[in-house]
């Protein structure tokens, strides 16, 4: 069959494109759009075939043209702007950019500031807008939507800020600014949106035309909140009270509809309007403390209740849609992550934890797969570095079963004929949960690792094609590689090999995490040592000291740090050998990384333990070693660093070499952390501290 | 418009009522091979029981109009309100309106007409969901080939169904069964004959019909569906306990069986 990326409009339509081309009479025009509006329409044939020959350009002129005119020509400006609406839903980048290029969202907004009579024409224009920001999702993911589940929703249900694609808020902040280019090329339909002038006094304007609107206005919001900056500038424009005063005014019409007994149909709009300033508020406030902290303390000033009770009593059922009872966890997932609230605040430990499990292992979610691995991954965000919710996450069991039939049967779970690339991530995702909770109690380590071929089939995700799967299986290694008893037990010839090869791959994020395992399971008691040794993990690490990324250094110069402990004389020599004792000076002296400072120097003190110090002193120079030492000392360093060096100094200075002045691993390391997650900074994710 | 649902309805509203009661009870017995058979009750106790159970006829009305408002049938909604002495105020009676009429053009096979009734209504729907762009557009092809278009279905299927085809393999596996429809002399007759039934015009209607409404933030099946589903569900929970007693096994006439 034909590919229709090349195809060009038949005969039949390209009559039909003259007709629009050419002048006529209103109501021979209007008939013409919507031809063709019922052509693109559902069509991304007609969409391609139609750009090609320059539709977009005559729709947009037209809707200029007709924006201006003062005769009432409503329902031809509704029919234009449906009909651009849907070519900006295509998952052709080159119509919507053109769109853009041709200044539409720019019309859109003129459109919405002087046409204010008509309701329809504001709900279609503001509908077109949110075609722009929303993303164009796979057609797989939403071909399969049941529309006889009343739970789901038919909003396109992704929160911007989580996407693969936008970077977490923190980080795009820190990215210098993009030079501006004449072309649109790198013009983001929010970047357009920003540069209008008023455009955010125009929705703020326009939410109170009608339901409709406000779903598509707060849609919007949600997606402009894609950075630091701009979760301000909506902040800076009042939005939190008008989104708080919209959320009440629909919980209260929602409370009055269930009680009035009259009515005979039961309409959902309010539901989704709160669902919609939920998700609002949770991206206004995602990875920024001080927004969460603003809303941690907005009260409404005509019910004097807060935010956060507001959001609090929508989460004491689950309710029909469910995208308000993960919203609203959310919410207070984002407050916990920003650290406006404790972790063990009853918000976050039991209402929200409660219902996000409820959430991922009921069936009642089993056709919506998306919302499936939300959960998931909402869990996973909150849990990692809240390790008191551990316990209280698998109490039940409930979770931890489920999250083996994910890993193993995920297809028994969902919908059989899923897309493969949905049960890849929902059991990536499943994965990477288990990894977070068994990252620190001892006991729900041992439950994961004791649960029948859970071991193997992470080392069957590891081996198949997915990066997100290969991740996932890594991170599992790594949380139970914190554990005495696992790296005795659970770790094997095969899970060594694996590693010996994730190290060397050419993914970045897959050689963190992988040198992140060895750097526990390289300690003298750890079954895997000696494999390692022979795969030639000392010569692999040695190379990683100096990669360009930070991460990966710190975890090398730790493994080397645990390899060297308790270590044999020619394992500490190679290790020397490897650095070089004048490059060891060389980042003794310049070296300005604190992090990287704390494990070369218990790196140093591991070498000279009480039966190797007079061996590997003559190496250094005892005299200059302990100079260079002491003029650290006299550095402005912080205090562990100071300690350490204390520590040092005082054993070579000792010819006993006593133990008794080695301080203890926990006192002295505890500032040596890596993250296991490079998006997500994490005190308790760390390796195993053996010095 | 006279109420005859009463007697089968009421008598599966009851029995919901009943069945709920009776599964709770039991709800802490367990099902084994072995286990003998309980009897919950007698047909006549049953009978009782059912008569028991306070019902309010404004309910069972609520139920019908919900019925009606939700299918869109407008004006058997605004009689049967009328005589049930119940307002319509808060429904929305043009968009019924308008959702009969999309049914209406599907059931007539007027399907270009659905297509352009659904864009005005709810211009996003078929760009949302590529799953109803294609069963409408299939369905146009099953009417081309009933009136014996050949060639006007076989430019049809190229032109708008190809695309549909080449992103999904139960698309094409569709596509396929439709297209295969043009090699038999009597599709009626053929192993797809189902596709050119009046019946598969119903199931799209009622499948855009169900679109429409959750586009429209409204529930998408009448409570009576569900309420009838409920029943079901229940007499399977029960089956499933071994447990002995009145079924419900004709809902439309409300006919027990006996026990």
């Amino acid at each position: 069959m034909p590919s229709y990326d090349d195809d060009v409009p038949t005969q039949e339509e390209e009559n039909l494109l003259k007709q629009l081309r050419e002048n006529q009479e209103e109501q021979q025009r209007f008939r013409v759009i919507t031809e063709v509006k019922n052509l693109v329409i559902g069509s991304k044939r007609c969409k391609t075939a139609f750009y090609r020959v320059g539709t977009i350009e005559i729709l947009c002129n037209l809707l200029q043209e007709f924006s201006s005119i003062d005769t009432n020509s409503n329902d031809l400006l509704i029919e234009i702007i449906d009909c651009i609406s849907s070519f900006a839903k295509s998952s052709n980048k080159k119509i919507v950019d053109r769109l853009m290029e041709l200044g539409c969202i720019q019309q859109l907004f003129r459109l919405l500031s002087s046409r204010t009579d008509s309701i329809q024409l504001c709900e279609s224009s503001l509908r077109c807008l949110r075609s722009f920001f929303l993303p164009k999702l796979s057609s797989t993911m939403f071909s399969k939507v049941d529309y006889t589940n009343p739970f789901l929703t038919p909003i396109s249900f992704v929160l911007l800020c989580d996407q693969h694609t936008q970077k977490p808020p923190s980080l795009t902040t820190q990215t210098p600014k993009l030079v501006q280019l004449p072309s649109f090329e790198h013009y983001s339909p929010i970047e357009i949106l920003f540069e209008i002038p008023q455009s955010l006094d125009v929705l703020l304007h326009l939410i109170s035309v009608s339901k409709c609107a406000q779903l598509s206005i707060v849609e919007i919001l949600c997606c402009l909140c894609v950075n630091n900056e701009r979760q301000k500038q909506l902040v800076d424009k009042d939005f939190i009270p008008v989104i708080f005063r919209l959320l009440l005014q629909n919980i209260s019409e929602k409370q009055q509809q269930q009680q009035n007994s009259k009515l005979c149909s039961i309409n959902l709009t309010n539901e989704y309007i709160i669902g919609v300033c939920l998700k609002f508020l949770c991206s206004l406030c995602h990875e920024n403390a001080s927004i969460a902290q603003q809303l941690h303390d907005t009260i409404s000033s005509e019910t004097n209740q807060t935010l956060c009770e507001v959001v609090s009593s929508l989460l004491s059922k689950i309710h029909r849609p469910v995208v308000i009872s993960y919203y609203a966890s959310k919410f207070f997932v984002n407050l916990c992550k920003t650290k406006v609230l404790d972790a063990d605040h009853p918000s976050v430990a039991i209402e929200s934890l409660s219902t996000l499990i409820h959430l991922c292992t009921k069936s009642i979610l089993n056709k919506c797969v998306y919302l499936h691995i939300e959960c998931l991954d909402t869990l996973i965000y909150l849990l990692n570095g809240n390790s008191i919710l551990h316990k209280n996450a698998t109490y039940t069991e409930q979770l931890l079963n489920k999250l083996f039939t994910y890993i193993f049967t995920p297809s028994k779970v969902l919908d059989e004929q899923i897309d493969e690339l949905l049960l890849v991530q929902i059991r990536s995702s499943a994965l990477t949960l288990l990894a977070v909770l068994s990252s620190y109690d001892e006991e729900i380590k041992k439950r994961i690792a004791d649960e029948e071929n859970l071991i193997v089939t992470a080392i069957e995700c590891y081996r198949m094609p997915h990066v997100s799967l290969q991740l996932a299986a890594l991170r599992l290694f790594h949380g139970l590689s914190r554990s005495v008893h696992q790296l005795r037990t659970t770790f094997n010839d095969t899970i060594c090999d694996i590693l010996l090869d994730a190290i060397k791959s050419s993914d970045l994020d897959i050689v963190k995490i992988s040198s992140c395992v060895i750097s526990n399971i390289v300690l003298e008691f750890s079954t895997c040592r000696t494999r390692l040794l022979n795969g030639g993990i000392l010569s692999i690490l040695l190379a990683l000291l100096t990669h360009t990324d930070h991460d990966l250094c710190i975890n090398s110069i730790w493994a080397l740090r645990n390899l060297s402990y308790l270590s044999t004389l020619k394992i500490k020599q190679d290790i020397i050998n490897g650095i070089t004792v004048d490059r060891i000076y060389s980042l003794l002296e310049r070296c300005t990384d604190e992090q990287f400072l704390i494990c070369l120097l218990s790196l140093l003190r591991n070498f000279f333990d009480e039966k190797d110090t007079n061996a590997l002193l003559i190496l250094f120079n005892e005299e200059k070693l302990l100079s260079t030492l002491q003029r650290l000392r006299e550095k402005t360093h912080p205090e562990e660093i100071q300690r350490e060096l204390i520590t040092l100094i005082d054993h070579l200075n000792s010819n006993n070499n006593s133990s008794e002045q080695r301080l203890s691993s926990d006192s002295v390391g505890s500032s040596c952390r890596t993250s296991l997650f490079a998006d997500y900074t994490c005190d308790e994710m760390d390796q195993l501290d053996c010095s | 418009m006279h109420a005859h649902f009463a007697p089968p309805l009421q008598a599966a509203v009851a029995a919901v009522m009943a069945l709920s009661n009776t599964s709770s009870a039991s709800s802490t017995s367990e099902s084994h091979a072995l286990t003998p058979i309980h009897q919950t009750a007698t047909k006549s106790e049953w009978m009782e029981a059912i008569e028991q159970q306070h019902l309010e006829r404004s309910a069972l009305n609520r139920l019908i109009i919900n019925y009606l408002i939700t299918e869109g049938f407008k004006e058997a909604a605004e009689k049967f309100a009328e005589e049930a002495g119940m307002p319509l105020n808060d429904i929305d009676l043009t968009s019924v309106e308008e959702r009969l009429k999309i049914r209406e053009a599907i059931e007539n096979g007027k399907i270009q007409e659905a297509i352009d009734f659904i864009n005005k209504k709810s211009p996003e729907l078929l760009d949302q969901n590529r799953q109803l762009a294609f069963h409408l557009k299939q369905q146009h092809l099953i009417e081309l080939i009933r009136s014996n278009l050949i060639d006007e279905a076989l430019t049809y299927a190229q032109i708008h169904l190809a695309e549909f085809a080449e992103d999904e393999l139960k698309m094409r596996q569709e596509l396929e069964k439709t297209m295969a429809l043009l090699v038999f002399d009597k599709p009626l007759e053929s192993p797809y004959g189902y596709l050119m039934q009046l019946s598969h015009r119903q199931q799209v209607a009622n499948e855009i019909n169900s679109a429409l409404l959750i586009d429209q933030n409204e529930q998408s099946e009448s409570d009576l569906s569900m309420l009838v589903r409920m029943v079901t569900y229940m007499q399977d929970k029960l089956d499933n306990k071994s447990l002995r007693y009145p079924k419900l096994i004709d809902i439309a006439t409300g006919k027990l069986d006996d026990c």
